[in-house]
């Protein structure tokens, strides 16, 4: 029995007290990033009656995890790619869960940025946006770092990550980002 | 010069680059599966378009007049930076002295489409004209 169980079960713990409205658990090809976003925005994901900031915001979210995931994912010992994609709903707050395989090396970069994100407040996180996109920095792999920067301008909250550890050298990485309908 | 027309898809925006008509245009969704792919053709349009800018202004003396809309429902962040690219070549035209405005088009409700226009002109000297679409 591998641990891939454990850490699903812990992502969808996350997610408990939630009604989940999309969840996904496989490889994330362009073809299901199409598929799902197509979904979302022909509302079967019950989003009709919310205001469109919110449903912006919110699609905006699911666009730059699912291509965070694809940017991540290539963890050559795992044969079967899994990643897992979760669109929640509590009350008035949208949640948008990501979990990839992730080499070890990779978890610092990804820490100190997120934990960087976290700390700044509207302006300065859009005055780092800013910075990368002129200075045309990646800052990690193919793009990342302005991703989660934009993500953490969406959300208008703080991000909140877990890297539940797989093998030596191999974690899981949960990205959860949430979306308050009220604030909007 | 040819104009470069590429009508848009689902996740891909409708490009006008139509000097004939005047009319230069970016409108719709853009997440392109391969942004690079997608806007290196258009960013190539426009640098093309700079010289023949700036031969008819030798010609003619004159500035030229450019108007480019800019009308997205959304881009993601691999679109911006091309977006941007868009952008400083006509920050070049206007550089050059020529009389260029962009319009970036946005709903009403969609606070964070207008901020993002507004986090672009801080980064270029042409000056953009913030435009609410019905709907």
């Amino acid at each position: 029995m591998s641990d891939d169980t454990e850490f699903i079960e812990h992502a969808y713990s996350l997610m408990s007290d939630q009604q989940i409205l999309l969840a996904y658990l496989g490889d994330v090809t362009p073809e299901l990033i199409n598929a799902i976003l197509k979904g979302v925005k022909n509302d079967s994901v019950a989003f009709q009656e919310e205001e469109m900031q919110t449903k912006k915001k919110v699609y905006n979210i699911i666009v730059e995890s699912l291509e965070n995931i694809t940017r991540h994912s290539e963890v050559e010992e795992k044969q079967l790619n899994l990643s897992l994609f979760l669109l929640g709903k509590t009350g008035k707050n949208y949640y948008v869960v990501s979990g990839n395989y992730i080499y070890n090396d990779q978890i610092d970069n990804l820490k100190n940025m997120i934990d960087e994100v976290n700390i700044l407040d509207k302006n300065d996180i859009k005055k780092v946006y800013r910075n990368i996109l002129a200075e045309g920095k990646i800052s990690i792999k193919g793009g990342a770092g302005l991703g989660i920067i934009d993500m953490a301008i969406k959300s208008g909250n703080r991000l909140e990550y877990e890297f539940v550890p797989v093998e030596n050298n191999i974690s899981f990485y949960i990205l959860k980002t949430q979306v308050s309908s009220e604030t909007t | 010069m040819d104009p470069l027309i590429i009508e848009k898809t689902e996740f891909a925006p409708k490009v006008i680059l139509d000097p004939v008509n005047n009319k230069f245009e970016l409108s719709g969704e853009s997440r392109p599966e391969n942004a690079s792919k997608f806007y290196e053709p258009i960013v190539k349009w426009l640098e093309q378009y700079q010289a023949v800018l700036f031969y008819q202004k030798g010609q003619s003396g004159k500035a030229n007049k450019v108007l480019f809309d800019i009308s997205l429902d959304y881009f993601n962040s691999t679109s911006a930076k091309h977006l941007l690219d868009i952008l400083k070549q006509l920050d070049n035209f206007y550089n050059e002295g020529h009389d260029v405005l962009i319009r970036w088009f946005f709903y009403g409700q969609d606070e964070d489409m207008r901020d993002s226009g507004e986090e672009f002109s801080k980064l270029i000297n042409v000056p953009i004209e913030f435009v609410e679409r019905e709907g």
